[in-house]
């Protein structure tokens, strides 16, 4: 069992670039969207789970997956595997009524095999921008069967959301926030477009300091000079963090703005990046590290 | 098994140095290990489904009591743990084989196609088409549609056992120490490549990727074992055919020419079959290292080196082996699985490592 | 009948063999005889077709190049100087190799038993069940003769005689086996074989030859019968070394022995 424990270890400095996907499509599932048995649900996706407990709906839960870490309570459910991994007799094997799973969860064999199980099979569109939250509060709600419950939880992540995002709008100056996702062997690897970071860097009142691609990608020195960043934007909790020294010793990151004043940020993976329930307050606070008392109430 | 009770069984009916009788013997227990492998691999998972119950509802048609359960019960057995144990005796049999003829072929026991490149080239060659198989290569996939991929890592594959070949063999002679090097060159040289590709990849690929990589059997399914089953049965089914021939190299390719063999023949084929089977099998299970070296090794000290037996043993157990494996890496951490190449490569290493302390000073490097 | 005519080797670039002209004969034992590095090897491996060369070399008639391997195996067995083995065989098993071509021509179902034959005709009685990487050089050499002998066991299959040819057989063997060995070869002579034989010992060679040919510096220095060959001239210039040639008796089979260096 310790070796499967660092195993994950090992995988998760990947679990980062992974877990924000670049969306093209939204589709809620094929046929099904509303289980006919919701009592015993499998939820694969951080954000999926979260939901679940924020609608109070959690008794239903009979398994997870590895990115369920948040609340504390998710993590005593049986853990199916990274949700990139899936084993299809492993989530079969809890006995799920439906299955509830992040758009995304794979490998597309399992999913294939999973969707051909007599076990209603649901995804879940991940779209990295305020309506996409409110969209998946109220896709899981329907698939419960507790819809009224889930506008309620959609109508309140909304406002939270709103007043979060109008924190940053009387901010004339703009900082450039540069996401690093991972410094592995002295390259950096930065987020573009159509990424959870981007999402999340555009709502808390920033701009990704990246144009011009989407994803995750290595940058080159150069291409960090002339980004120009304000801030480095970094996230904890999936593998080893990246160190502030290392960082900064790279002669190009030293050369921009955040390297002169040394600026850089650190938030919890999940909470920073998983576009559910909590993220109103995420903005929040990656708004008030980034701009302090400038972030009105 | 221990030598010693195999070679009771064989040699009291036989010749002396004739180990024909106890190879047969061993091939038979082999056949039994494998028939409890699959059965082992059928009836174990993470979920509580009991292949047996659902093989002999399906052959009687009894209805069960519970449809849902049943349904589902079904679904596992026929498709999860059925492709999957097939797959598993595809893959662990291709390897093991393809292990002992290179073995043979390079006249050496610590070739293997993992080790000296053949797979790190089959899996550049996957691995292009996974990026790159809507730009640059789309005519490729366009051609060949799912053949695309096992193709690529086919002649990933054949590129570099043909290039080793030629840097290694002089004057027909083939160089240990030189295939060794050069082997680690080139797959230093591939994965440098496939580093180069996944740059280039989007987190769509990369995820294909990682999964592919670490080298697991969770991917088997019905059509992909009708894409690449053939040509893994191809490749092996003509290996038998070239045992004689290894026999022979053992001598060197000078005696083994003067003894009748067409020894340009028989190491094209070999060298085309070998890169056929690891490339279909890496294309869809990825890399799976240890059991091409480990299990011909086993077998070389319980059957000898006759590859005319030696060959189907290895099949035999290779198939067992990685089957037991992946039953060990679908129940371990359950209901989640671990790629089968880290319990093989945890199983295989330290394995090796004794293969090489034994033979210290008897291995010519 | 093996007929070689003007057959010319170049190794790398450089001509180790050039023009030599060679016959042997089915019933003889012909001995190819010269100091080292005269070419002797060479060519023998370009009689066997080891060796690409330029010239004609002919079996029983018909032109080697277009011969496939198991043709070519079926008329004749090479015994190389040394084989390095790759795997662990038993003695047994090195044998029955040379029964890979089937055509070793005794009676089917006999063959079973040949490789016991072939160990005991070289000396190697109950060692079968040993491991051939465990042997001595001497004995691993006639563990190799027997195979060869497996391979073509009858001299004459079909009509057509069979050759051997042998690299140094006898190199490492004490004085008892080189004679066993010797016996064996001229044994295949007299039953209607043929044999080639690269040789180091003049006098072994002058006791079992019927025919010598003395390679120089990749030259036919000299070829015929020993009585013929053997002389002081010759052998001082080929050999650079003083010689002395004896008879015993006097005009029969020629006896050397070696004074000092030139």
């Amino acid at each position: 069992m310790r070796f499967a424990l660092n195993f994950r270890a090992a995988l998760a400095p990947m679990l980062g670039v992974l877990l924000a996907v670049a969306t093209q499509t939204a589709k809620a599932g094929e046929g099904t969207v509303v289980f006919s048995d919701s009592s015993r649900i499998a939820s694969i996706g951080g954000s999926i789970t979260e939901i679940v407990y924020a609608l109070g709906e959690e008794g239903r839960l009979v398994a997870r997956d590895s990115t369920s870490t948040y609340p504390e309570a998710a993590a005593k459910l049986p853990d199916v595997g990274y949700m990139r991994a899936l084993s299809p007799e492993g989530v079969l094997s809890v006995n799920p009524t439906g299955i509830l799973a992040l758009q995304g969860s794979g490998p597309k064999e399992a999913v294939d095999v999973l969707k051909k199980s007599s076990v209603p099979f649901i995804e879940v569109p991940d779209h990295f921008n305020h309506k996409g939250i409110l969209e998946k509060i109220r896709i899981v709600g329907k698939a419960l069967g507790v819809e009224a419950k889930a506008e309620r939880l959609a109508a309140e992540t909304d406002a939270k959301l709103t007043s979060a995002e109008k924190q940053t709008a009387s901010i004339k100056d703009r900082k450039r926030v540069l996401f690093v996702l991972s410094t592995q062997g002295g390259k950096i690897l930065a987020a573009g477009s159509d990424t959870a970071a981007d999402g999340i860097i555009k709502l808390a009142g920033a701009v990704n300091a990246i144009e011009g691609f989407s994803g995750y990608k290595g940058m080159t020195d150069e291409a960090i000079v002339s980004a120009k960043p304000d801030v480095i934007l970094t996230m904890k909790g999936g593998g080893p963090p990246i160190s502030e020294e290392e960082l900064f010793a790279n002669p190009a990151v030293a050369s921009t703005p955040a390297g002169t004043n040394r600026k850089m940020i650190g938030m919890w993976g999940g909470y920073l990046l998983g576009f559910g329930p909590r993220t109103a307050e995420a903005i929040h606070d990656l708004a008030v590290s980034l701009y302090g008392n400038q972030v009105t109430d | 098994m221990s030598e010693q009770s195999i070679a009771g069984a064989g040699r009291a009916m036989t010749a002396e140095g004739d180990r024909s009788a106890r190879a047969r013997f061993v091939i038979a227990l082999l056949c039994l290990a494998l028939a409890l492998s699959v059965f082992l691999s059928l009836t174990s998972g993470a979920s509580d489904a009991s292949a047996v119950r659902v093989i002999r509802d399906s052959v009687t048609g009894a209805i069960p009591a519970d449809a849902a359960l049943a349904a589902r019960d079904q679904l596992i057995v026929y498709d999860i743990r059925m492709p999957r144990a097939l797959l598993g005796v595809l893959i662990g049999a291709a390897l093991a084989i393809c292990g002992a003829v290179m073995q043979g072929l390079f006249r050496n026991p610590l070739a293997d196609p993992g080790l000296i490149g053949v797979s790190a080239g089959s899996s550049l060659g996957a691995v292009a088409i996974i990026v790159l198989g809507t730009t640059w290569l789309a005519p490729v996939t366009l051609a060949f549609g799912t053949l695309a991929l096992p193709l690529a890592a086919f002649f990933g594959g054949l590129a570099v056992t043909l290039l080793l070949y030629a840097i290694a063999t002089r004057q027909g002679r083939t160089s240990v120490a030189t295939m060794l090097l050069a082997g680690i060159a080139i797959s230093a040289l591939a994965m440098a490549l496939t580093g180069v590709l996944i740059f280039m990849a989007d987190d769509r690929q990369l995820r294909d990727l990682t999964f592919w990589q670490l080298g697991s059997l969770a991917g088997a399914t019905w059509p992909k074992i009708g894409t690449v089953g053939p040509v893994i049965i191809l490749a092996q089914a003509a290996m038998p055919f070239l045992s004689r021939g290894l026999n022979a190299l053992a001598l060197g390719e000078a005696t083994a020419g003067h003894l009748g063999i067409p020894v340009q023949r028989l190491k094209y084929a070999a060298i085309v079959g070998v890169s056929a089977a690891v490339g279909a099998s890496v294309a869809v299970s990825g890399g799976i290292g240890f059991v091409g070296i480990v299990v011909p090794h086993v077998l070389r000290l319980a059957i000898g080196p006759d590859n005319r037996y030696l060959l189907p043993a290895s099949a035999l157990l290779g198939a067992s082996l990685l089957l037991l494996a992946d039953s060990v890496a679908r129940t371990i951490v359950a209901p989640a699985e671990l790629p089968i190449g880290i319990v093989t490569a945890i199983a295989g290493a330290p394995f090796f490592l004794w293969i090489l302390l034994r033979k210290r000073g008897i291995v010519d490097l | 009948m093996i007929e070689a005519r003007d057959i010319s080797v170049a190794i790398a670039g450089k001509r180790i063999v050039s023009h030599v002209d060679f016959a042997a004969r089915p019933g003889e034992v012909s001995a190819i005889v010269g100091p080292n590095g005269s070419g002797k090897t060479t060519l023998l491996k370009a009689l066997t077709g080891e060796l690409a060369y330029t010239g004609t070399v002919t079996l029983n008639g018909r032109d080697l190049a277009s011969m496939k391997p198991v043709e070519a195996a079926t008329l004749r067995a090479v015994l190389p100087q040394a084989t390095a083995l790759s795997f662990p065989f038993t003695v047994r098993e090195i044998v029955r190799l040379g029964l890979i071509g089937g055509r070793s021509g005794v009676l089917p179902g006999e063959d079973t038993r040949l490789p016991e034959r072939a160990l005991a005709r070289v000396d190697l009685d109950g060692f079968a069940g040993r491991f051939y990487q465990e042997l001595s050089g001497g004995e691993q050499q006639r563990v190799q003769l027997a195979r060869v002998l497996c391979q073509v066991w009858a001299p004459v299959l079909e009509g057509r005689p069979r050759y051997l040819f042998l690299d140094e057989p006898v190199s490492s063997l004490d004085v008892k086996h080189q004679l066993i060995i010797m016996n064996i070869a001229r044994d295949f002579a007299r039953r209607g074989g043929g044999v080639v034989a690269i040789l180091h010992d003049l006098n072994l060679t002058a006791m079992y030859a019927d025919r010598i040919f003395v390679l120089s510096r990749g030259q036919l220095a000299a070829a015929g019968a020993p009585v013929d060959v053997l002389n002081d001239e010759l052998i001082e210039k080929v050999f650079d070394c003083r010689l002395k040639v004896g008879a015993l008796p006097e005009g029969s089979m020629p006896f050397v022995l070696p004074q000092s260096a030139a």
